[in-house]
């Protein structure tokens, strides 16, 4: 039967285990943290670690994912002024509003029928 | 501390020195790899170093490197599986039969041929996180629940049910161990 060392506790049991076991990646840590060549400055840079808040983060997305899919609705119902510089003012007549250049070429076409 | 936060690298220096063990030794039973372990490890001192300056209370230093050198060791345990880091629904059913230190506790120390730390390594993670934290760490059950940031009763459940399974685990040894002799 082959029996471990006594121990008192789990800890020095498993202290007993892993006795073996040592961190060995000093060099490597202070090459991230006193970077002295340009490469390893380099290489912190590239491994440089942001956080970014999941809720403001997803939050933004979602605004932005929204603008840009009511955003071809909203061009193609906009009215913009310069579309319609050139039909001159909007008047009132009996109780609509139309087009100034619109309603006098409506006018000028029911005219020329009335002519006929 | 001080002179950590003054970026001395002296500090850091001797700050691996006191801690990288006993951190190598914790990540290596949570994610049974050494170089994973050391990876994580070296991770968490230059964590530790860039930001020390946000540890307002300087006597829960280790406590905070734990807290990292956990965080970092889940990130590694999530990029291969989710579903050990959620608690099954059953947890909570184990909770009646906490004890303190029972029988296992013994097993513990008694544990045949096997390893006990090779023991440790076929639990489930979230087993295998609370075992280590409260029997090699000897964190107490409330210090596991902040660092792992959920209930001291979630926490006392997983014990119970890491210590069944290493129970088996040892009862599977000793039954192996009766038919080879």
């Amino acid at each position: 039967m082959n029996r471990e060392p006594s121990t008192s506790t789990p800890k020095q049991k498993l202290d007993q285990e892993l006795k073996s076991l040592h961190f060995t990646y000093q060099t490597e840590v202070l090459k991230r943290t006193h970077p002295s060549s340009w490469g390893e400055q380099l290489r912190m840079f590239w491994n440089y670690e942001i956080e970014i808040p999941v809720i403001p983060a997803a939050g933004t997305l979602t605004l932005i994912a929204v603008i840009l899919f009511l955003h071809p609705w909203s061009s193609s119902v906009s009215h913009n002024p310069e579309q319609f510089a050139d039909r001159g003012p909007l008047i009132e007549a009996y109780g609509n509003t139309y087009w100034k250049k619109d309603y006098e070429r409506a006018v000028a076409r029911l005219e020329d029928k009335t002519q006929d | 501390m001080q002179e950590l936060v003054e970026k001395n690298e002296a500090a850091l220096r001797h700050l691996m020195d006191q801690y990288g063990d006993e951190l190598l030794r914790t990540a290596y039973l949570l994610l049974k790899d050494r170089q994973a372990a050391e990876e994580a490890v070296q991770d968490t001192f230059i964590e530790v170093y860039t930001q020390i300056s946000k540890l307002r209370d300087r006597d829960k230093l280790r406590s905070w490197m734990f807290r990292i050198m956990i965080n970092r060791c889940r990130m590694r345990q999530r990029t291969w599986s989710w579903k050990n880091l959620f608690p099954s629904s059953e947890v909570e059913s184990w909770l009646e039969d906490e004890q303190q230190h029972g029988p296992e506790f013994q097993i513990f120390l008694e544990w045949r041929n096997g390893r006990l730390s090779d023991a440790i390594h076929q639990l489930a993670y979230i087993y295998r996180e609370v075992i280590t934290l409260y029997y090699y760490s000897e964190m107490s059950i409330q210090e596991i629940a902040e660092q792992l940031n959920i209930s001291e009763n979630t926490i006392k459940a997983r014990l119970v049910r890491g210590r069944n399974q290493l129970r088996s685990l040892w009862e599977k040894e000793e039954r192996q161990d009766e038919q080879g002799t």
